[in-house]
């Protein structure tokens, strides 16, 4: 049935656009994320639906979705190969208080933004920070050089 | 057996591997095959339209007529209608008539010809070896099986097709 071709092809497509855009669009919505986000269901409904109304498509379309994010997940589980595909890896925007000038043009990330998430977490200076972590889901991840040293030390007590 | 990943740009360190296997609950297993039989059934064509095409013949009169066996709610299908006069005389009067309980699971009718009376068309007279073709343009409204007699007078003897139609929701 068409449909099913027409779901798979979306799904497919905003999957691997969304893949490309980076983690970064993720973490917090702008107003330009927002619009992206609104205008990606106005645009492929058409595409999906043409002028079916009726219930059995509707159905058909979200069973074949489900199905396609419940197999995207197992696949991405049971494969690191598929997962490293379709997720993201973190990326270091801080190493020991230097920032990783080379990641954050890659993710778009400014210093301002590293620093946001510096106040956050009550430092104010990159000397404070052994990490800053761009994660896969698009939020920073500060660890402080002091907890960092002590886990370290943890680790290497073996706790 | 675990192993440390690889360290990206030298970060912090990474999560340990573990063998990966799939493991699913009972109501996952049950839940998901029903869930991705309907798409299979889909692409297999079960909820797909079709059409069918049925003909009879009696007295002066042949009739063939293609009609939608099966459709979705909402979407647009036509009925067509073949009547041709295989007799050596002039037939007079033909009618193609649908029965209303068949007419009425569809709304937006439009006939060409064009309906008369409910769900009557005339064709008035045919010659020997004369065919028309009528048109019903049909829009499914209402769910379920729906059957009825389309009939064509105009012979000796009316013609009477069976005519069933499954509207899914």
């Amino acid at each position: 049935m068409e449909t099913v071709i027409r779901v798979v092809i979306v799904y497919v497509f905003i999957m691997a656009a969304l893949r490309m855009m980076g983690k970064r669009e993720f973490g917090e919505l702008a107003p330009f994320d927002l619009v992206v986000l609104l205008l990606i269901p106005e645009l492929v409904t058409q595409g999906i639906n043409r002028s079916d109304q009726s219930l059995t498509h509707a159905m058909v379309a979200v069973a074949t979705l489900l199905t396609l994010v419940f197999a995207t997940s197992l696949l991405s589980y049971r494969f690191k190969r598929v997962e490293n595909v379709l997720s993201f890896t973190p990326a270091v925007l801080v190493r020991r208080g230097s920032l990783v000038q080379r990641n954050l043009d890659h993710e778009r990330v400014l210093p301002a933004e590293v620093f946001d998430a510096l106040h956050q977490a009550g430092l104010h200076r990159l000397a404070q920070v052994q990490w800053a972590i761009l994660e896969s889901d698009g939020k920073i991840t500060i660890i402080p050089a002091q907890e960092a040293g002590e886990r370290q030390t943890e680790d290497e007590q073996g706790v | 057996m675990q192993r440390n990943r690889k360290q990206p740009d030298d970060g912090p360190p990474q999560p340990p591997d573990v063998e990966r296997k799939v493991a699913l609950y009972r109501h996952q297993k049950i839940g998901m095959t029903l869930l991705a039989l309907l798409p299979i059934l889909a692409f297999a064509g079960a909820f797909g339209e079709s059409r069918k095409t049925s003909q009879a013949a009696g007295g002066s009169l042949d009739v063939t007529v293609t009609y939608p066996t099966r459709l979705r709610y909402s979407l647009d299908e036509r009925i067509e209608v073949r009547v041709m006069n295989v007799g050596g005389t002039v037939l007079n009067r033909v009618r193609v008539s649908f029965d209303p309980d068949y007419m009425d699971g569809f709304t937006s009718m439009t006939a060409v010809p064009g309906f008369t009376r409910a769900y009557e068309i005339p064709l008035d007279s045919m010659a020997p070896g004369e065919t028309r073709i009528v048109r019903v343009d049909v829009t499914a409204r209402r769910y379920w099986k729906r059957s009825g007699i389309m009939s064509v007078s105009g012979g000796t003897t009316p013609l009477r097709l069976n005519l069933t139609t499954l509207i899914l929701p």
